[in-house]
């Protein structure tokens, strides 16, 4: 398998928070929902990638290029958009177009126009006039317009009402039907990931829990609903987290189909991303 | 690089129109002193500033952490801030200079004594600004603000204690050779201070995390 982007052993201490030893690989042609909660450590991660930061240890690999030697190459083939847009407040669309045009030997200026035009932002209006989802819709329209192949989005829906958080997903679903084209999706949303990630990378405490397929996690994982009984009797080495209520146990196991087949009495629902991620920090 | 510069003029546009404005007002105090020496001072400063103007932009904006994702490294966003300095200081100087010739030429002043003052300032607005911008990539616009009017400061102060030392010791003031010497190696001594502090700049940046 191919991969756009491989983390391997990346470290970077700060004096109260440390990324450790953080491993995973973002499969080409796919997207990866980077998931963790606010301080996780997916901001860190990110811009250890875009070689913001230095790190400690570890080794980084874009394109399967090293990330700090060919970074200009690597820059030149991705497209990256953060929680909030950083154009200048005085700069208008058509500005920015002429800007990124003399910083991307790629840069596509018909492409960038038809995405303001789609997106229906003013192309005469200063950035500050500009609502936060049209700042938004910029950014995303600036990160598609230059034959990126890679998207790395560090939450870049947070703080969108839900209808244009839709239409931005529709845009990155549109974006990876070229199989060539790689999305890094961080979000704190499990919901915006869950719609549209093919795999998701958990991080909690600067640690990777787990970086699955989103098919493998959906598959193996399960939430059973049952008694102390019945809790007693379930191999307690694919448990994964528990919650008592006084109605009784729900257990999160990663063996779902095993105990479909052999468990029969046992009520097994399919579990959600979002309460894998919840038992698994929480459900203990 | 032209990106970069591009979009710093873009969003100078606006200071671009306040330093017109400002060359009227000194013009206009030009025309009353009979002197042209604060507009070609005023200019050369002014048009200095729009590097602190234009780092302050983009520190409000966090467009180097934006920018940085882009295929644009650590040294080319130091690099375009050294050539907008260049830039803006020439033409700041070539503005003035062309206005207090022509007002001098209305006015009926002497016009051979434009062309070196308006060199010296110009070279000593570089050399201000060589020392800053390392300080503004170090500590941000914010902080360099306190540590600008140190610089500003501190050079008069010094020389003042040094010409005063000089007159307690008697030791000879320089004579006309002397200073004409000083005057040639003036420019050398500024384009060792700017390479100087484009490398520093780079070095300090460098190290920056964003």
């Amino acid at each position: 398998m191919e991969y756009a982007i491989e983390l391997d052993g990346v470290t970077k201490q700060y004096s109260n928070f440390k990324l450790d030893k953080v491993s995973f690989s973002v499969p080409r042609g796919c997207i990866m929902g980077f998931a963790g909660e606010n301080g996780a450590g997916k901001t860190t991660t990110i811009k250890a990638v875009l070689n913001l930061i230095r790190t400690e240890e570890g080794n980084i690999k874009v394109f399967g290029l090293d990330h700090k030697k060919e970074e200009r190459r690597i820059k030149e083939q991705i497209g990256v958009v953060f929680d909030e847009s950083y154009f200048h407040d005085n700069l208008t669309a058509g500005q920015i177009s002429k800007i990124m045009g003399n910083i991307y030997s790629t840069w596509q200026k018909d492409i960038f126009e038809s995405y303001v035009n789609q997106f229906k932002l003013p192309k005469d209006k200063l950035v500050k006039e500009y609502s936060r989802g049209m700042k938004m819709k910029l950014s995303i329209a600036a990160a598609l317009s230059h034959q990126a192949k890679l998207l790395i989005l560090d939450e870049a829906t947070g703080g969108l009402d839900p209808i244009i958080r839709d239409e931005i997903l529709d845009i990155f679903l549109e974006f990876i039907q070229d199989e060539e084209h790689t999305i890094l999706f961080s979000s704190h949303i499990i919901s915006d990931l869950e719609k549209v990630a093919d795999y998701i990378t958990f991080i909690h405490e600067g640690k990777i829990v787990f970086s699955k397929s989103k098919d493998d996690l959906i598959y193996c994982y399960g939430l059973v609903h049952c008694k102390k009984e019945d809790y007693d009797k379930l191999d307690k080495t694919h448990i994964v987290g528990v919650r008592k209520s006084q109605f009784g146990y729900e257990v999160l196991v990663d063996n779902k189909r095993e105990l479909e087949r052999y468990n029969r009495d046992l009520v097994v629902d399919n579990a959600s991303i979002e309460e894998i991620i919840l038992f698994k920090v929480r459900g203990s | 690089m032209i990106g970069l510069l591009l979009k710093d003029l873009f969003n100078l546009k606006n200071y671009i129109k306040q330093i017109g404005l400002a060359v009227i007002l000194f013009g206009l105090l030009a025309v009353y002193l009979k002197n042209t020496n604060y507009l070609i001072g005023m200019m050369a400063m002014m048009s200095g500033m729009m590097v602190i103007t234009s780092m302050s932009y983009d520190e409000y904006a966090k467009w180097d952490k934006f920018v940085l994702t882009m295929p644009i490294l650590k040294k080319d966003i130091v690099l375009s801030k050294f050539i907008l300095l260049l830039v803006t200081v020439a033409f700041g100087t070539a503005v003035s200079v062309s206005m207090a010739f022509i007002m001098s030429v209305l006015m009926n002043l002497k016009t051979n004594a434009i062309l070196l003052p308006s060199g010296i300032v110009a070279l000593v607005a570089l050399l201000f600004f060589c020392i800053l911008i390392p300080i503004l990539f170090k500590y941000g616009v914010e902080k360099a603000r306190i540590i600008m009017f140190a610089i500003f400061i501190i050079p008069v102060l010094a020389a003042k204690g040094a010409v005063k030392l000089m007159g307690m010791l008697h030791i000879p003031k320089p004579d006309t050779q002397q200073l004409k010497m000083m005057g040639y190696a003036f420019p050398f001594i500024v384009l060792a201070v700017l390479f100087l502090s484009y490398h520093i700049s780079v070095l300090i940046y460098n190290k920056k995390e964003l």
